[in-house]
């Protein structure tokens, strides 16, 4: 075995630290230029580290859509969200879309209860475990617009499949004026899952 | 043994050229942060660090990826691709791996800057430090501990080589002196990258779902076909097909004259309270309550007259 001398030392330095830097220094631009030359989002394939999904029983369909409702009028509709993503998540509910007209809304009260059982459509053998929402629909869709002001919900732990039914149930006040009559309210309600 | 000590220091240089690359932008002022999710994957992974360097607004453009504070979580930085630029003149943004845009554009004023430097691997250890994987943090800082043991090596004196004019090896530190500065100095190197780009950025994962609810609030039937006949004094009476009413109220001029009218009433006696004036006509109107303060009054109204204090009774015109 050869003796690792001064020189052969020298020579080790000589060939590899420029090529380590060389290395270095084409790793990153290849890097950077796979990374932001490509301008368009594509809806990536690998999910390898982990995903964050979110799916319901009644997915871009109606929780209620009552007419014709008068002081004291009631409605409920119950809504499971699965959780199936891999990572660790909050999910946290929000209102979108919320539109309406006459100033219905500040007298809808509107009451939105996390629990397990039921369904969509159905919200027999529901059995609540806490309240999300509980106040006047003009709240929540004023309060709650967006994932960071969302309401929390529950939080999965990812890996297994992990589902939660909501009851979400409105009242139109005892009390409503005359002027909210033939009045108008609407929302969409946003179960939205970020990992954190 | 020459082919092991270069490969270990190729690795070390390695290791420090990329650290170089990831910390040395902070000098011109640019960012780097290192990723902790892979919501833009194939683009850019986890422990990647990213430089992002501050740009005028005009040069967020759609396609790239954009540093900014995240509106969804207090205190953290998004990194995420803009895929639009919508009316308000907000940045709508999206991971290359989620299936949707993120739900909360960004505000252009909170980007801290486009990303133009890629440098990978180097903020594993970081991500591992973070997410608790002890494992694979000891195993790589193991490994780096070999490559730099064997890199450090010295190569022994070679009897034959001249000393180097000018240099008398005595005035040379000892050798375990020598090794340990530049151990020191490496050690020092890498607490620089590592509090230099140690700053995460998340790029979020997001999913949502929705369901929609609308409310449209009626409007009360009010009586109509309002009708006087006189038997013994003025009897009102009316026709209602609405709701279920709580109860109806007559009116004179829009004053309650009666109350409380029970739902099932169709017609009622208008009470002679002598207010009435011989010669002047009276407008009656019937009300139907439906909620505690929603209700609907006849459009149609009869009149009536009275007079001489309630001597003549409320009669029908």
């Amino acid at each position: 075995m050869p003796k690792f001398t001064r020189r052969s030392s020298r020579i080790a330095t000589a060939v590899a630290v420029p090529a380590a830097v060389i290395a270095a220094g084409i790793l990153v631009s290849t890097s950077s230029y796979a990374a932001f030359s490509d301008t368009t989002s594509n809806e990536g394939n690998a999910w390898r580290a982990g995903t964050v999904q979110l799916a319901d029983d009644g997915a871009a369909r109606v929780l209620f859509n009552a007419t014709n409702a008068k002081p004291g009028d009631i409605g409920q509709n119950c809504i499971t969200v699965t959780s199936t993503g891999s990572l660790a998540s909050q999910v946290r509910l929000y209102a979108s879309n919320a539109g309406g007209s006459g100033g219905l809304a500040d007298h809808l009260a509107l009451k939105v209860e996390q629990g397990v059982g039921g369904g969509y459509g159905s919200c027999n053998g529901f059995s609540a475990q806490t309240t999300v929402f509980d106040g006047l629909l003009a709240g929540f869709t004023g309060a709650h617009t967006s994932f960071g002001t969302g309401a929390s919900t529950w939080s999965p732990a990812g890996g297994d499949s992990e589902a939660r039914t909501f009851r979400i149930s409105w009242k139109l006040a005892d009390d409503a004026p005359n002027s909210v009559q033939g009045a108008t309210a609407s929302t969409s309600f946003v179960w939205e899952a970020q990992n954190n | 043994m020459i082919a092991g000590v270069a490969a270990a220091r190729a690795a070390v240089t390695l290791v420090l050229a990329l650290g170089f690359w990831a910390a040395a932008p902070t000098v011109l002022g640019w960012m780097p942060t290192t990723v902790m999710t892979a919501s833009m994957s194939p683009a850019i992974e986890v422990g990647d660090v990213v430089v992002s360097r501050p740009v005028p607004r005009d040069a967020v453009t759609v396609g790239r990826v954009v540093l900014a504070t995240d509106p969804d979580w207090p205190g953290r930085l998004r990194l995420h691709r803009v895929t639009e630029v919508d009316a308000a003149g907000d940045l709508v943004t999206k991971g290359d791996a989620n299936p949707s845009a993120d739900s909360s554009p960004l505000h252009p004023d909170s980007v801290h800057g486009v990303g133009v430097l890629r440098v990978p691997w180097v903020g594993l250890p970081i991500v591992w430090l973070r997410t608790g994987e002890v494992v694979p943090l000891a195993l790589c800082l193991a490994a780096f501990g070999v490559c730099l043991a064997i890199a450090l090596r010295r190569g022994e004196d070679d009897s034959d080589a001249p000393t180097p004019p000018g240099q008398d090896a005595s005035s040379d530190p000892p050798p375990t002196i020598r090794r340990t500065r530049r151990a020191l100095g490496l050690t020092a190197a890498v607490a620089a990258v590592v509090s230099v780009g140690g700053t995460p950025a998340w790029a979020s994962f997001s999913d949502a779902s929705a369901a929609s609810g609308s409310i449209a609030a009626g409007r009360v039937d009010a009586p109509f076909s309002l009708a006087c006949s006189s038997s013994g004094g003025a009897v009102i009476s009316w026709v209602y097909d609405g709701w279920e009413p709580r109860s109806f109220d007559l009116l004179v001029d829009g004053r309650v004259v009666e109350s409380d009218i029970a739902a099932r009433a169709r017609s009622v006696r208008v009470p002679n309270d002598g207010s009435y004036s011989l010669f002047r006509d009276y407008r009656v109107t019937v009300r139907a309550n439906v909620g505690a303060t929603w209700s609907g009054e006849s459009s149609e109204s009869v009149s009536i007259g009275g007079g001489l204090l309630g001597i003549i009774r409320p009669f029908c015109r």
